[in-house]
């Protein structure tokens, strides 16, 4: 039997990178998710506006999180971001021995997207 | 999946519809779907098989809500290279189809499939215990008003709104996809 390629190919649906500046917290993976494995938390904060302006508020994050024992992989999150802050990552190293911790939190999420940063 | 609805499959398709005139033959995504009622069901597999639909490909139902449950089968030629759809709707409070197991075999397994799944009977079915659930499962889980269990302990992570300060409430009320 010959040897396949030892890495899948780039496109593999390995697994899902969370590229942080560009999420808003809109809250449609969450909700459009099938299985119910997206967490995100966040609150109001204010941002600087126009002088003489009216407060203007910007959604921070303080919570995104993904269970990757509910995670089927269909994607819908990725397609859905209409900030294209989520992507898939050919990475599939992420097995653990108790289900628990297949919750990856945002710093693992954000660590399996190469870079380089997106401006801003 | 459906052969496109050539000459072939009108043919077979004709061959059972002259055994049940009235029939209402409909053609959606190339595939021929003869509409049925429930005491047509068995008439109109016996002149498919007579036809020569000597296959039977699978039945399964869909879960239509207020309408019932609909059970869908497709039947399919080898000589001719044709398939028809058979489809027939029965009640939500008793549903109940008779079973072709008796003509086709093979249809045993999938009406037991079916009958786990939605709570459907197929009257005459020689064997209709549970293909694949656990001999203690409660309910029909292909139903739509089934519920997960996972799901009723599980709060749903996008009643979230993390955009509005702390002590509003949000101005619509939103719900999870598929519940009403």
């Amino acid at each position: 039997m010959t040897a396949g390629p030892a890495e899948p190919a780039p496109s593999f649906r390995g697994v899902i990178a969370l590229i942080e500046q560009r999420c808003t917290a809109c809250m449609l993976c969450v909700r459009e998710c099938p299985d119910w494995c997206i967490h995100i938390e966040g609150h109001p904060e204010p941002v600087a506006g126009a002088p003489g302006g009216r407060e203007r508020t910007r959604t921070a994050l303080d919570r995104f999180a993904i269970d990757y024992s509910l995670c089927m992989y269909c994607g819908i999150c990725v397609e859905v971001c209409p900030f294209d802050a989520l992507e898939w990552r050919p990475d599939y190293r992420y097995a653990a021995a108790a289900a628990p911790d297949l919750v990856q939190e945002r710093d693992r999420l954000e660590a399996w997207w190469p870079g380089p940063e997106p401006p801003g | 999946m459906a052969d496109p609805a050539g000459s072939a499959a009108r043919e077979l398709a004709g061959a059972v519809t002259a055994a049940l005139p009235g029939a209402d033959l409909t053609e959606e995504f190339d595939t021929l779907t003869l509409n049925l009622t429930v005491s047509d069901w068995v008439v109109a597999a016996d002149a498919a098989r007579a036809a020569g639909a000597a296959f039977f490909d699978f039945l399964t139902a869909v879960d239509e809500d207020e309408q019932g449950f609909a059970v869908v089968a497709r039947l399919f030629d080898p000589v001719r290279g044709a398939g028809i759809v058979l489809r027939t709707l029965t009640g939500r409070d008793r549903p109940e189809v008779p079973s072709l197991a008796e003509r086709y075999p093979g249809a045993a397994w999938h009406e037991r499939h079916a009958a786990e799944m939605f709570g459907i009977a197929f009257a005459g079915h020689p064997d209709l215990r549970p293909l694949l659930l656990a001999e203690d499962f409660e309910g029909h889980p292909l139903r739509k008003d089934f519920r997960l269990a996972s799901r009723e302990r599980l709060a749903w992570p996008g009643a979230v709104e993390p955009g509005l300060p702390a002590g509003r409430e949000p101005r619509r009320r939103r719900r999870p996809l598929g519940e009403t």
